[in-house]
């Protein structure tokens, strides 16, 4: 294959990724660092890194399990940057924080029933927790595969899914009720 | 993987299966795992739908992200660049030409200008005319630029004379009639 071509085929592919699971990245980062703004900078660092890396790229499995594979090694680190602030409760949050009354695109998920809800079901889970969920919803890895993108053995990614999916109960019978 | 973790992993892919699921065959946990793994996927579906920050054009992201410009895109944008120097140039040569009919009319100040030009006093214009000294200001930076312009030409005509004494000098050493 030409250069050119090779070029022209690796855009196409880029743009079509874009289209096709650039709403399953964001969200899974949404979900997982439950900051719109830092999200999104993320998704584009995803898709930076993807387009960096396209002449390494082999087709092998899902797309959209590679693109979050990627996201989700982006978020981890900012997770480590940022260690104070992942360990900060909601009030915590709102004192460092406080919500934007005019809902700028950077205000937390609270702007919105939904996003409420989701924020109340999310606050229940550890980060542990909510990354395997986030990774088996948005990505559909097996768990094997997710064991290994949170380097921890199988029955620990097991172990934070059930745990994730029982604590969700709480909220899920607030609804229901 | 022990007994205990195949249970397990067997019980999660069936309630966070992704496919139809026919709950008839799931006990009573694993059921109540998967309701709580479908309703935490509604919502996180409506906030899918939720209108919010705009994802980044693929193009423009490749347009960042990519050096390497195709030869197509590298011809419009060369084209481009040529036409915009062309309508500076037609620009240039356009303001040259009419900044120097007008500063031939500065020079000659306003008092000499031709008796047909000037604008009769009594024919409306003059109502709007501006009331300040403005056009005497032009005209004494005028007169300061055609001074300058003037000393510059001394200095150059004392200068060339200076150079055609010199050749004359070069000329007369090489045929040795000094």
């Amino acid at each position: 294959m030409s250069t050119a071509s090779k070029q022209h085929t690796d855009e196409e592919r880029v743009i079509r990724w874009v289209t096709e699971h650039g709403d399953a990245v964001r969200g899974y980062l949404v979900g997982l660092i439950r900051r719109q703004d830092v999200a999104d900078d993320l998704v584009q660092e995803v898709y930076r890194r993807v387009w960096q890396a396209r002449d390494r790229y082999a087709e092998q499995g899902s797309p959209r399990a590679y693109l979050i594979r990627v996201a989700d090694r982006l978020a981890w680190d900012y997770f480590r940057r940022h260690q104070r602030e992942v360990t900060l409760d909601e009030v915590g949050w709102e004192e460092v924080e406080p919500p934007d009354r005019n809902g700028s695109p950077s205000s937390p998920l609270i702007d919105s029933e939904a996003k409420s809800e989701l924020a109340a079901a999310l606050d229940l889970l550890t980060i542990a927790q909510r990354r395997v969920l986030l990774l088996r919803y948005y990505s559909e890895m097996s768990f094997e595969e997710i064991a290994a993108a949170m380097e921890c053995p199988l029955s620990t990614a097991l172990s934070h899914c059930r745990r994730g999916l029982l604590a969700l109960r709480k909220i899920m019978s607030e609804n229901h009720s | 993987m022990n007994d205990e973790s195949q249970d397990l992993l067997r019980q999660l892919e069936q309630a966070t299966s992704s496919g139809s699921v026919d709950r008839s065959t799931l006990d009573d946990e694993t059921a109540m795992l998967r309701e709580n793994w479908l309703a935490l996927g509604r919502l996180l579906q409506s906030t899918e739908e939720i209108p919010q920050v705009e994802m980044p054009q693929a193009e423009t992201l490749l347009l960042r992200t990519s050096v390497n410009v195709p030869q197509q895109s590298r011809r419009w944008v060369l084209g481009s660049v040529a036409a915009a120097v062309a309508a500076c140039l037609a620009w240039f040569v356009w303001s040259a030409t009419f900044s120097r009919n007008s500063h031939e009319e500065i020079i000659r100040g306003p008092e000499q200008q031709a008796p047909d030009q000037q604008i009769p006093e009594h024919d409306g214009l003059m109502d709007v005319a501006w009331d300040d000294d403005w056009d005497q200001s032009i005209y004494q930076t005028a007169l300061s630029l055609q001074q300058f312009h003037d000393e510059q030409r001394r200095r150059d005509s004392s200068l060339n004379q200076l150079q055609s004494e010199f050749v004359e000098f070069a000329r007369e050493v090489e045929s040795g009639s000094l």
